[in-house]
């Protein structure tokens, strides 16, 4: 990341959906501080999928799990939402522990990124300036609606040229690197969560 | 066959983040991390409660084995002190948190005939939630612990 370059959040519409006042609070001031004026704060999905039906937004972040509901079917019905204006819009997951019956859903569930907590000022704004300048196109295949989860350009991530086909064996090799790359850990390498992402980040 | 078709999309963040204006990055992040830190009285409240709902969990079933629904407040509550722990300056809580998370996502049927590796978890939430008070080499001793504890719990729910 480029710490001389400039960003500008003045005009971006970001929605927020955690259930949690606590995470709300981390994530609404992260974004605050990043100078973003518009920020819409949703504890619950069905007032995130209010406010995606009838308002223009530029970035979702939700968290996988908001109330008893799952941040990833949100993102897994937006993608779905055939005609509303924010069907393609950038979403970026922030994910706790990840239990492994969700593992499958993380991946699947057609968000741009996903971030493993503890969440950092620094994390975030990298992944929302690589989810901004990112060019993957949207791709429609069997059950799947999302970015092209191979990547053309270097991410942070570092998980190039591989389709799901691929990702056995990007998995396998993401389980053994976990430690170094699980602090934000890209939705198409998802791997078993075989080691603390606070570990990972240290 | 599995049929694949792109979709070519607008990225209206694209189009707004590089818009003039703004500010720079280095200070967008130091600004983020002011708004943080006002934030961390709030914050270490917030974590004491978690602990607190903990501990209510593991001295309500010490003596009958823990239901679902108490295993999953336990996780929600120890989930939640991973997510906010580091942000506060308590990383080693928060890698705490996070094996309490995994000890009750894979410990499965041993962990309900009893709380015991909940209860051990709890004590060093507790020790850990002290910071700057306990040395690195104590710190990390507890985690280490912790992990010995989880594997040997994981181990015992996959032989049943």
């Amino acid at each position: 990341m480029d710490l001389n370059g400039f960003i500008n959040l003045d005009k971006i519409c970001i929605l927020l959906a955690d259930s949690s006042p606590q995470g709300m609070d981390i994530l609404s001031q992260i974004f605050t501080g990043f100078g973003a004026r518009n920020i819409t704060r949703c504890a619950s999905i069905a007032l995130a999928s209010d406010f995606i039906r009838s308002n223009d937004v530029d970035l979702i972040v939700v968290n996988d799990t908001v109330g008893t509901e799952s941040g990833y079917d949100f993102v897994h019905w937006l993608r779905r939402q055939e005609g509303n204006q924010n069907v393609f819009t950038p979403a970026i997951m922030i994910s706790g522990h990840t239990k492994r019956s969700i593992v499958g859903k993380a991946r699947d569930c057609g968000a741009n990124f996903l971030i493993a907590k503890p969440v950092s000022p620094q994390v975030v704004l990298e992944r929302v300036i690589w989810v901004a300048r990112e060019k993957r196109p949207f791709l429609e295949a069997g059950d799947y609606i999302g970015p092209d989860r191979r990547h053309h350009e270097a991410d942070p991530g570092e998980n190039k040229g591989r389709r799901r086909n691929d990702q056995l064996l990007a998995e396998a090799e993401a389980a053994a690197a976990a430690a170094a790359e699980a602090a934000a850990v890209d939705v198409s390498g998802l791997a078993e969560p075989a080691s603390d992402p606070q570990q990972a980040s240290a | 066959m599995t049929i694949v078709r792109y979709i070519k999309n607008p990225n209206s963040l694209a189009r707004k983040i590089a818009a003039p204006g703004g500010k720079k990055v280095s200070a967008a992040v130091a600004d983020a991390e002011t708004e943080l830190s006002e934030m961390t009285p709030a914050g270490l409240e917030a974590i004491d409660a978690c602990i607190a709902i903990i501990a209510a969990s593991v001295v309500r079933t010490s003596e009958t084995p823990p239901s679902a629904e108490t295993l999953e407040a336990v996780y929600q509550a120890a989930s939640a002190v991973h997510g906010s722990a580091a942000v506060f300056g308590l990383r080693d809580l928060g890698e705490a948190a996070w094996s309490l998370c995994e000890l009750i996502d894979t410990g499965g049927g041993a962990l309900r005939s009893g709380m015991a590796a909940i209860s051990s978890h709890l004590d060093s939430l507790r020790l850990l939630r002290l910071g700057e008070a306990l040395t690195p080499e104590q710190r990390r001793e507890l985690l280490d612990g912790l992990q010995d504890l989880r594997l040997h719990t994981k181990q015992e729910a996959a032989a049943g």
